[in-house]
């Protein structure tokens, strides 16, 4: 029961990929990821979900709070995930109106 | 024929991952599918954390105890979160929120649209249960 973030960029796009679980005591740690790339100028970001075998709330209240703070800066956050039961806390929070969801890399950066 | 386990954790947040491990464990004596099982380990992971949090705001270490009883019954399963007086008193100060979720919290709109049924049952002696059900 951990959370490990890999992080890569290209072309000024942050791609974190996260593999593990995301609730109330992994949670901490994306958070404290996203922070630091706010900080160094990072307002462009990709979380990559799709390795991810559990998230609650406290994923989606970390993810929120990026998303946030990224916007102060006129950046954005993209997600790729296609796991259903993943996709299933996005569509019963509304979230999926407010984050833009898509399946795979190609699609997330040119979103962003 | 039924059913009842009870487990007992500290109230701490590296605890509700073995929340999450005790239901999926149930899983072969639930007459549920995997879905409907990884639902009830959303629901209890959400309640487990909003508790977790509430006590390392309000309560004195060392954390209080979080209990839960999953009673397996012909026509549902029932999951009840009974409370030490610490925790008690965060239940019923939030008693409301657990049965009309504010749109702000994701926690409780997640454990509302997956469970059946979701009530809090005050006790007379500070010993309150939220009591869940998933009919079968």
């Amino acid at each position: 029961m951990d959370l490990k973030i890999e992080v890569d960029e290209k072309d000024g796009v942050v791609l974190l990929k996260l593999n593990g679980e995301v609730d109330v005591y992994t949670a901490p740690k994306l958070k404290s990821r996203l922070v630091d790339l706010v900080d160094q100028g990072k307002f462009k970001i990709i979380v990559d979900l799709e390795e991810v075998d559990f998230m609650d709330s406290s994923g989606l209240g970390v993810l929120v709070g990026g998303l946030k703070r990224v916007r102060s800066h006129d950046g954005a956050i993209a997600l790729i995930c296609t796991q259903e039961n993943i996709l299933k806390i996005f569509r019963i929070t509304g979230l999926v109106k407010v984050f833009p969801i898509f399946e795979n890399q190609d699609q997330a950066v040119q979103s962003v | 024929m039924t059913t009842s386990v009870r487990f007992v954790i500290p109230a701490k947040r590296e605890f509700v991952g073995l929340v999450r491990l005790a239901i999926g464990g149930l899983a072969p004596a639930m007459p549920f599918d995997a879905d409907t099982v990884e639902d009830m380990k959303l629901v209890m992971s959400e309640i487990c954390t909003n508790i977790v949090l509430g006590v390392s705001e309000y309560a004195a270490p060392p954390p209080p105890e979080l209990a839960f009883t999953v009673t397996l019954n012909p026509s549902d399963v029932t999951i009840e979160i009974d409370s030490s007086e610490a925790v008690d008193e965060l239940m019923l100060a939030t008693s409301a929120e657990w049965t009309k979720p504010k749109q702000s919290g994701y926690g409780l709109s997640i454990i509302t649209a997956l469970m059946d049924n979701v009530e809090l049952i005050p006790g007379g002696d500070h010993r309150s249960i939220l009591r869940l059900k998933k009919f079968t």
